[in-house]
């Protein structure tokens, strides 16, 4: 009977091995491919090469989300730009960005640009920041003591050691974490090529599709109806305060962008508790952040210049580009204000 | 708790090392281990339902020694109680609904409206299994082919031993008792021949039948957009999932079986290498079909009376296994077309010239008019299991008439290339293996040690790389 029980975990030992080495290797070889989204991959690799890069003369940047990334095409706005911005990242991802940035460069102008709903939650911290080692250990671990001070994570949930093994398991790529995505991975189909040739020709700008109306509407809609009111994360307004303490420092000119929305969402949300709540943050952030100019003057546009419920397409990155461009980069001495009467925006219409 | 669950790899090895380490001084302890691992075992998804097993258990066990009665009427009585009592919960619990609903249309349609009372409980897993057991324990004790048990333990054993407990091998009294009544001595060749079962029949579960059933479910739930060829590959690819699913836990259940030293029933042999109907259903859920024709075929006369009642009882055992599978009229049509399928057989008096052969017994490759008798079964089968799987009549005549309303936008429809192609990687190396082992299933040998080890190496990979997803076995819900 024992050598039954023996050959038995000899034979489970063995399988174990063979199936974690092959996941390792995997990993090690092909990890845009076996790390779930080789297009996204490529994209962070991409981003991260450009913030290590050393530059002859200092840059003006972008950092934000999927929704400044889809939305400001440096192409189009000039002035020596680049967008750094990433899939749904918070400030936590974008304290890094500028850490790492100006380790080797200087920066002039900073536009931070994230959707309502990356000052409530992390939704790719997991998924993506951690997965694919955007950042430092130690600044993985500085998040951790922050959420333990706030007793909340950055993807609302709460702190604990089980979690935060997770985590790492997760970041070090571990094959227990890997197993069960191994053979959907596999069957993955290449990355995209059209969006990282976009990105590399626009120095970090890409329209994820190529949809020309969005009439859907959009995530922070749903949180309004759901939870009804806009509670910022702690953890993400923390990062916040080290972006703003980094800029200071560095004598950073600062926008905060809030990236527009659909006119389609605008409609559900203008009258909510939530929509209210969130003018309201920004009011304070700018009482509370002086040196950094507050951006908010299209806080919609129309659907059709929406790729999805959320993104913009091609016509609406090139409209708020070149708004970028000739309101905030030709003149950013001019100070700029919360701006929320949307009458003065029928032009578009 | 199911085979395909962490918690089952768990329960297993703790049941193994307490039945052959600490158990192992007494028949009688390991009886009570393995009665109590089954209570939990089937605890596991309701306490509720389990509470109605032990019920269920004990109404058979007392029932046992009033059909043994030397006074015929008093054994006839018992006989009939404890059918109604099996037959009752099983009325009750899977069928109550269908009939009220059957009801309340049939006076809908003569102008009264009545409301019935529905039932909103959910089916007791394992119900159909269960109660077989005990219907086939008192129907043996009657037939005066085996006498009552004293012990309650060994009964209760007889009836939830938890490999089978669920979802079958439908157990014999007579088969399974004297194993729970004699001693076992463990035995590292049927322990290893256990083993194997088990890698086999997660292998049929987790690798073949979840990612087919993706491709299946795919198509049978959005059919009408797709072609003839796409539908055509969501049937065979129902086919082969419901085969890994089922074969695939009766193998489990054989293999853990093994482990503490029974045998049980054999469940399939390799059924969609048969050459007619008749050879499929001695090949398909064995343990069923031959309950079926032991204790409904046979006491109805069988084929033993003439043409014509051979015809009618045939159509009754096929309707009523169809109907056994679930309160649908979609499970009916389904034994109806099989029954449909057997009848030239027994017209023809065919119906047992495969008896007790597999195809190309003595050669690598079946001849030409074999592989046309497998080809032709098995379209007849997947034709019917169209009516197995849909969801209702409508979407199975749905289902057909998309066939063939798309065959005819031939070729560019037809041709497209389907969705569910990727489902022939599963298929054919599938097939291939269980060509090698058609002669004997429960083998799993190699005749060389190298093509063993690489063969259960890759197995064990592919168990280790789509072991996890929670995914239920189709029989469960029967």
């Amino acid at each position: 009977m024992i050598k039954f029980i023996l050959k038995i975990l000899q034979y489970i030992f063995i399988v174990c091995l063979l199936g974690y080495g092959i996941i390792y290797v995997s990993v090690l070889f092909y990890p845009g491919k076996m790390l779930g989204n080789a297009t996204e991959y490529e994209l962070w690799k991409y981003k991260k090469q450009l913030i290590n890069t050393t530059y002859s003369q200092s840059k003006n940047i972008i950092i934000g989300d999927s929704r400044v990334m889809t939305g400001l095409n440096p192409v189009v706005i000039k002035h020596n730009i680049i967008n750094l911005s990433l899939s749904g990242t918070t400030p936590f991802e974008g304290c890094a960005t500028l850490k790492q940035f100006l380790q080797h460069n200087k920066i002039d102008t900073l536009i931070i640009g994230y959707g309502i709903f990356h000052y409530i939650e992390s939704d790719v911290l997991e998924k993506w920041t951690l997965l694919y080692q955007f950042n430092t250990i130690q600044e993985v671990n500085s998040l951790e003591n922050v959420e333990r001070i706030k007793h909340i994570t950055l993807d609302n949930q709460s702190p604990g050691l089980q979690l935060y093994l997770g985590r790492k398991a997760t970041y070090y790529h571990s094959p227990i974490n890997l197993r069960q995505t191994f053979i959907e991975n596999l069957k993955q189909s290449d990355y995209k090529l059209f969006i990282i040739k976009q990105l590399k020709e626009t120095i970090g700008f890409s329209n994820l599709t190529t949809a020309d109306s969005a009439a859907g509407t959009n995530t922070e809609v749903e949180i309004a109806l759901k939870a009804k009111k806009f509670i910022p994360n702690p953890v993400i307004l923390s990062y916040l305060d080290s972006i703003s303490l980094i800029v200071k420092n560095n004598n950073i000119k600062t926008f905060l962008l809030i990236p527009p929305i659909n006119y389609a969402s605008y409609k559900m949300l203008t009258s909510t508790l939530f929509w209210k709540q969130f003018s309201n943050f920004l009011h304070d952030l700018q009482i509370k952040y002086p040196f950094v100019k507050i951006e908010w003057k299209n806080a919609y546009l129309p659907n059709t210049y929406f790729a999805d419920n959320s993104h913009l397409n091609r016509k609406g990155a090139d409209f708020l580009s070149e708004y970028v461009r000739d309101s905030i980069m030709e003149n950013v001495k001019k100070p700029a204000i919360i701006n929320q009467n949307l009458n003065t925006r029928k032009s578009i219409f | 708790m199911l085979f395909n669950s962490i918690s089952f790899f768990i329960f297993l090895p703790v049941v193994f090392i307490l039945y052959w380490f600490v158990f192992n001084k007494s028949i009688q302890w390991q009886n009570v281990l393995i009665l109590i691992s089954s209570y939990v075992f089937y605890g596991w998804w309701s306490e509720k339902f389990l509470v109605l097993l032990i019920f269920s258990t004990a109404l058979d066990y007392f029932y046992g020694f009033g059909v043994a009665s030397t006074n015929k009427k008093k054994s006839k009585m018992f006989l009939w109680l404890s059918i109604i009592n099996n037959l009752g919960f099983l009325g009750l619990f899977k069928y109550y609904n269908f009939f009220a609903l059957q009801f309340q249309s049939s006076f809908d349609l003569i102008g009264f409206h009545f409301h019935p009372l529905f039932l909103k409980i959910a089916l007791p897993v394992g119900i159909s299994f269960y109660t077989f057991h005990g219907m086939s324990y008192v129907f043996d004790i009657y037939r005066k082919v085996r006498k009552p048990v004293t012990n309650f333990v060994d009964y209760a054993v007889f009836v939830s031993f938890f490999p089978l407990l669920v979802a079958g091998p439908i157990e014999r009294a007579n088969h399974l008792l004297p194993q729970v009544q004699s001693k076992r001595v463990f035995n590292y060749n049927q322990s290893v021949a256990g083993g194997r079962l088990i890698l086999w029949g997660m292998f049929k579960k987790v690798v073949i039948a979840d990612s087919l059933a993706v491709v299946a479910d795919n198509i049978f739930e959005n059919y009408h957009q797709y072609s003839a060829f796409t539908l055509i590959i969501g049937a065979i690819a129902f086919s082969f999932q419901i085969y890994g699913d089922f074969s695939g836990y009766s193998d489990i259940a054989l293999g853990t079986a093994k482990l503490f030293g029974f045998e049980l029933l054999s469940n399939f042999k390799f059924p969609y290498f048969s050459r007619n109907i008749a050879e499929f259903w001695r090949r398909w859920h064995i343990s069923l079909s031959s309950w079926f024709k032991d204790y409904l075929y046979i006491p109805l006369g069988g084929s033993q009376k003439g043409k014509l009642k051979a015809v009618r009882n045939t159509f009754i055992i096929f309707l009523v296994s169809g109907f056994w599978h679930g309160a649908s009229y979609n499970y009916i049509v389904w034994g109806f077309i099989h029954a449909c399928g057997f009848l030239p057989l027994l017209i023809l008096k065919r119906n047992r010239q495969y008896a007790g052969s597999v195809v190309a017994q003595s050669s690598k490759y079946p001849t030409v008019k074999e592989f046309t008798q497998i080809v032709g079964t098995f379209t007849f089968v997947t034709f019917a299991w169209i009516f197995f799987r849909s969801g209702t009549l409508r979407d199975s005549f749905g289902y057909l008439k998309q066939i063939f309303t798309s065959c005819l936008q031939f070729p560019k429809q037809f041709l497209s290339i389907p969705k569910g192609l990727s489902a022939f990687c599963y298929i054919v190396p599938f097939v291939l293996i269980d060509w090698n082992f058609r002669r004997d299933e429960r083998n799993l040998k190699f005749a060389r040690p190298a093509y063993r080890v690489l063969f259960y190496c890759i197995l064990g990979l592919l168990v280790f790389f789509y072991f996890g997803k929670r995914s239920s076995f189709i029989y469960f819900q029967f």
